[in-house]
Formats: C-alpha cells, structure tokens, sequence
C-alpha cells in the first residue's frame, strides 16, 4: 500500500506522532512527580519526595489503596461466580422464566448508574451495607453483569454438549460437571469478563463518592479529595504521584492481559 | 397410552423438572444481585421522587408531585440540558471519525501497528477521574505545560486558568475525554472492519475502483451496524458524564458546565440537600436514557437481530 519511501516515511511519522500524542500525558505524570517544584515534597533535585508525602498522606496510601484492593476483589469475585453460574444456566439449562431473566439481565445496561445512586444511598442503609467497601464492590458487580452473563452464556454454549454427557456419564451431578468441565474450557472467558469487572472497580470514584465516608475512601476518592484540600495551593507533585500509583497496577494488568481485553469486543459482549 | 409411554412421559416430566430445578439453582446469584441491588432501587427511586425526602431529615412522607415541579422550575434544570447536549453533540462529532480513522490506520496486522494500537489503548486503563486529575494537573497554570504552549502561542493569559472560561472549560474537557476513549472506540470499530468480509474488497478492486470509492461505496455501508453501536455508546456515554466535570470545573465558571448528571448530586448533597428532588431527576434521567435508546435503536435501523 505505501509504496514510495515518502510517503512510507510520512506514515511513520504521522503515526509516531499519534502515538506520542496518547502517552505524553502518563510520561508526563512520571517525570512531573520526581521532578523538584516549588509547592511540592520534592524541592531540589530529582527524587521519590513526593511518593514519600503520599505514603503519609492523609489516612495513609496504604489504607487507600487497601480500600482499593478490597472494592476490586469483591467485584471481581461476586462477578465470575454470577456470570459462570448464570451464564451456565441461560446456555444449558430449559427452566420457566429464563428468557424473561436474561432480558432483565440484558436490561441493566438501559439503567445508568447515575439514576440509582440516589436510592441506593438509603437502601444500602437499609440492607446493613452503609459506608462499606464490599457494598461498593457489590453495586459495580450489578454493572458488570450484562456483558459478563452475556458472554459466558455464549462461551459455555459453544463447549460440545458431549463433553457435559460424557461426564454425567462418569457419575458426575451437574454440579461438579460445571466444575470440572465448564469451568476449565471457558477460562479465556473468565479472565476476560473478570478483568473488565477489575478496570471498572479500580477505577471507579462515582460510586465511592456516593456511598464512602472520605475515611473508607479507596484511592481515586482520595486522589480527587486530596486536590481539593487546600484551596488555591494545589500540591501537584502528590497528586502526580498519586495518579501514577493508582495507574500503574491497572495499566500492567492491562498490558498483559490485552489479548482477552480486545476478546471482549470481538465477542460481540460489549455494548451500549 | 400404554403402560411403558405413560412411563417414559412421567421419566420425561421428572426429568424437566429437575432440569428446571438446577437450572434455577444456578441462576439464582444473579438473580439475587438483581433483586437486591436493581430491583430495589429502581422501586425506591420512584418512591423517593414521590417523597418529601430530605438528607439529613429522612422519608417525610409522600408529597406527590412537588419534586417533580421544583426540578422543573429550576432554571439551572434548563441550562445543564443544553450543556450536557452541547458536550454531548462536541463529543461525539469528534470522537467518532477520530475512532474510525484510527481504526482504518491500525487494522493491518504487523508489528508497528500493534505497537501503535496498544500506544492509543493505554488510556483506556485509567479511570475517567484519575484521568481527570491528570489532566487537571496538565491544565494548571502553575505546572501544567498545556498553559504554556497555549500563552506561548498567543492564545491565552500565562497566568489564568484554561478552564477559568466556559468555553476553555468546554474544550478542555473534550480533549481529555477524546485521549481517554480514542483507543475504545478504536477497538470497536476494528472489530466492525475485520467483520467484512474480504472478497467485498477484492470485487471492488476488480471493478477498478479507487481507494475512496471503496472506502464510501464498500467500507462505510457495511460499517453501519458497527457504527451505530459506537455512536449509540458515545451520546449515552457523553449524556451521563459527571467524573471529568467533578473533577476538571466542578460545573464552573459560573454553572457554564453543568451537567444533568451533576446537578443530580447537587441536589442530594450541596444546594438543596434533597434527596426527594434528586430522585425526581433521576427518574427523569432514567426515563428519558430508555426513550433516547429506543429512538437510537430504531433510527440507526440495529433491528434485535443484528443486536444478537
């Protein structure tokens, strides 16, 4: 297609500036948050004075970041058990009201989050879930639940029905056939749909702000916070540092775990 | 019947109904998490709206439609519309064709692509709001190397804030919501291009036609399905944005960036201090976002088959 040397090199430079264009603003982060500034822990020199000040911060980065931990893994566990177990139901299983079951699945993609948060204030009062961080995490569960029943009802759909027979065969009870068959086969699947549930409660700070007292803040509630603490005198270096801690771990799971972070598109599971 | 069918019938009866009694079992933890943590709210927020419901006093009874008419009455109701649609309409007409160029300039599987395409993807593994505070820090007068270009080039004061002005809010906003997105609106329209088949092409090349005949007469009519669901996904998106504005300008200067989604938590927590008139908004956010799909699914013609 780029035939002459011209245009190959323009291409290459047009596209390198595409590329630099997307990482400026985190390479920028890196360098601004060792870099010395006035105003900021690190005055002279290049150096860690700033991820020093953020240890310290406030209730201390690692209760945030705790708070963080904590949030992803109910998340991500309450997900994979709902969307293997309910995608399993919806691909295998013929029962009364299973069509109606996934369209209302399939439906909370239609509800914004935003539109709930207000009842979901009182209710989690209600349900002994005020101020918590697995409450937080279960809320992000309920988000993540359209695309992750979708696609493992269409992973375990496509698992040969013989498999399944073969083991029942065995003596095995539908139980640990979806144990020691389903499971294993679906896995691609699982990582995927677990790593989206991941992103999401990692990343999130809407839902935090609704239901978090700023003292069970996890990190990018405290992040946001930490800016606005004292008015007019920004510290950009903590702040720098603090969007490189919280990236950093999203970003090299993400790199590593892009083959099934693009599967989810391909699969058709990701949608509006 | 004979006695061995009349058998096999009841075996078959009590066979589907254990199917449905496992079937059930299995799913039954989403069905909890639905009921819990879907169901409920959706009827309590329609109770709420219906409430006088305040922060700090509680459920003060039913107060029939009096959230309703003062969410209504608000003039700042009026102002967040036009500018969630206006961000809304910015972002979208950028974002898409950014989305679709990109995607036509990675798909081609070779080395440097790749490493393009994951440079474009990184974003995508920050938060909308720590993305936010990135770019709040870039945008700063003080550290923020954004200000300096901008002042270098005539465009602006050194020493004033880019998002001081409505319209520096505005466009700032965009900007970071286009780094952010790009790489995922990328991806979903690459998926839709390696949907085409490949002989499409070859026809179109043996028919001697040039690369932008192909590109509008082939590549764009079979994109439509693709294109639709990106750009259903960009307005809904863009519809409900509160992180990027919480955080950037705080629906400032002066209420310019207000967004519908915003004033939603103004009313519980900073202005009002109600949530009944919160919950009255959220209704109607709720209601319009279904109507507002519906009316997307339909025009851009994405029948339930092609959703499947």
């Amino acid at each position: 297609m780029k035939s002459t040397p011209l245009s190959k090199g323009l291409f290459y430079f047009l596209t390198s500036c595409i590329a630099i264009t997307f990482l400026a603003p985190l390479v920028w982060a890196v360098i601004s948050s060792v870099s010395p500034a006035p105003g900021t822990s690190q005055t002279s020199g290049f150096g860690f004075g700033n991820y020093v000040a953020l240890f310290e911060y406030g209730r201390g980065l690692p209760v945030y970041l705790l708070n963080s931990l904590v949030i992803s893994l109910v998340a991500i566990v309450v997900t994979l058990v709902c969307a293997a177990t309910g995608g399993y139901a919806f691909a295998r299983f013929r029962f009364r009201g299973k069509n109606v079951l996934f369209i209302l699945v399939l439906s909370v993609m239609m509800v914004p989050v935003a539109a709930l948060l207000i009842p979901l204030i009182v209710w989690m009062q209600k349900i002994g879930l005020q101020n918590s961080l697995p409450g937080v995490g279960l809320v992000l569960t309920l988000f993540q639940l359209p695309m992750g029943v979708f696609m493992m009802r269409n992973s375990f759909a496509s698992v040969p029905a013989e498999l399944e027979e073969a083991a029942k065969l065995d003596g095995c009870s539908a139980l640990s056939a979806f144990f020691r068959v389903m499971l294993p086969t679906a896995t691609p699947a699982l990582i995927t749909v677990g790593l989206f549930a991941y992103l999401a409660a990692w990343n999130d700070f809407m839902v935090a702000l609704y239901l978090l007292s700023m003292d069970n803040a996890p990190l990018p509630l405290a992040l946001v916070n930490m800016r606005q603490q004292v008015m007019g005198v920004i510290d950009y270096g903590i702040t720098t540092a603090g969007v490189v801690v919280l990236t950093l771990p999203a970003l090299v799971l993400f790199l590593a775990l892009q083959k099934y972070y693009v599967k989810g598109f391909t699969s058709g599971a990701v949608k509006g | 019947m004979t006695a061995p069918s009349i058998i096999a019938g009841r075996t078959r009866s009590a066979h589907m109904r254990r199917e449905a009694a496992t079937g059930w079992a299995f799913a039954t933890p989403v069905t909890v998490v639905l009921a819990l943590l879907f169901f409920a709210p959706i009827v309590l927020v329609v109770i709420m709206s219906g409430s006088k419901w305040t922060l700090l006093g509680g459920n003060q009874g039913l107060n029939g439609v009096d959230n309703f008419s003062k969410v209504l009455a608000d003039p700042m109701l009026l102002d967040s519309v036009w500018f969630t649609l206006k961000y809304t309409l910015l972002t979208t007409v950028i974002l898409m064709p950014i989305a679709l160029g990109l995607a036509l300039l990675v798909q081609e599987a070779r080395r440097w692509n790749n490493i393009l395409r994951t440079a474009i993807l990184v974003p995508s593994a920050l938060g909308i709001a720590s993305a936010s505070v990135l770019f709040y820090a870039l945008y700063s007068p003080q550290v923020g190397p954004i200000n300096k270009v901008l002042a270098d080039l005539g465009l602006m004061d050194q020493d004033s804030s880019l998002l001081g002005t409505p319209n520096g809010a505005l466009w700032a906003t965009v900007f970071l919501v286009v780094w952010r997105f790009a790489g995922f609106y990328m991806l979903l329209t690459m998926v839709g291009l390696q949907g085409i088949p490949q002989d499409v092409y070859e026809a179109a090349r043996i028919d001697g036609a040039s690369r932008w005949r192909t590109f509008t007469q082939v590549t764009l009519p079979l994109l439509k399905p693709t294109i639709a669901m990106t750009m259903i996904m960009s307005i809904t998106g863009s519809l409900l944005a509160f992180d990027q504005f919480y955080v950037l300008t705080k629906g400032g200067p002066n209420n310019s960036t207000m967004t519908v989604v915003l004033l939603i938590y103004r009313y519980a927590f900073e202005t009002k201090r109600d949530l009944g008139m919160a919950a009255a908004l959220s209704v109607l956010v709720l209601l319009a976002l279904v109507v507002i799909n519906a009316i997307q699914l339909k025009a851009m013609g994405v029948s339930d088959k092609e959703d499947k």
